[in-house]
């Protein structure tokens, strides 16, 4: 990874695609509620979006949720239909059951979608949220963050901090 | 991929590569942590000079470790040779994708 692509998944973001108060009180549900989100900001199309809804019911019988402990879950999906990473974000304030193996509710859900043929623009997406996560303050500042504008300024600076 | 290489007295070591195409994404190293958590030993794994608990999946995204990457997979402490041998044998199997 060098050193400017951190700058690169920070424009992937946009506060179109960032809800700061999931609805969804479970992982299916918090799925769809951020791929209608992408669907809204004309992130993704009706094509892409079924393709990746099928694709994660398939990841969920694998028992693939996209948890990945500090509160944090970052389901991510391939599909045909994408011709780039698209990503979204939402906040739960009073958390989701992903049966994350630190048994903690996820207050921060990262929807990702990539090409199929990109593996390793996914593993540096992930490593960039987990520099980002593995900071205490990131998950507790997002906790408290009430807007989406609020939330990509946190992603923001913790970036360049 | 190779066997435990060495084993002295409560620390094991082993050198792997990642063969699924996938790489170590987070349903792999979810795998890792859950079976690196059966041993009360400490697990790491390396990739080139970062070295991770394997008892943690944020600390394994870290790696970004793609196909073809070769990792290194230490333990220290209790069980330390079986439970590089329980890791290893994860990558091996390309954790089943």
């Amino acid at each position: 990874m060098t050193e400017t692509q951190p700058v690169t998944f920070l424009s992937l973001f946009s506060t179109d695609a960032i809800v700061a108060d999931l609805a969804a009180d479970n992982i299916d549900g918090a799925f769809d509620e951020l791929l209608a989100v992408l669907g809204k900001s004309k992130k993704l199309g009706p094509t892409a979006r079924k393709q990746a809804r099928a694709a994660f019911t398939l990841k969920l019988e694998q028992g693939a949720t996209g948890a990945v402990g500090h509160s944090v879950a970052v389901p991510h999906v391939k599909i045909p239909g994408a011709r780039s990473t698209v990503v979204a974000l939402g906040r739960s304030e009073r958390g989701i059951d992903f049966r994350a193996g630190d048994g903690t509710l996820v207050n921060l859900c990262f929807l990702v979608i990539t090409a199929e043929n990109k593996p390793g623009e996914h593993l540096d997406f992930l490593r960039w949220i987990a520099s980002l996560a593995r900071d205490p303050d990131f998950p507790r500042f997002a906790r408290g963050c009430q807007s989406s504008a609020a939330l990509y300024d946190l992603l923001e600076e913790m970036t360049n901090a | 991929m190779s066997e435990p290489d060495s084993d002295s007295g409560n620390c094991a070591e082993a050198e792997v590569e990642v063969v699924n195409s996938q790489g170590l994404h987070a349903r792999p190293a979810h795998q890792v942590v859950v079976t690196s958590n059966r041993f009360p030993c400490s697990v790491f794994v390396m990739k080139d000079d970062l070295e991770v608990d394997a008892k943690s999946i944020m600390s394994l995204m870290m790696l970004a470790a793609e196909k073809g990457v070769m990792l290194k997979v230490r333990a220290e402490g209790a069980q330390a040779t079986e439970a590089v041998d329980a890791v290893v044998e994860l990558f091996k199997r390309g954790f089943d994708e």
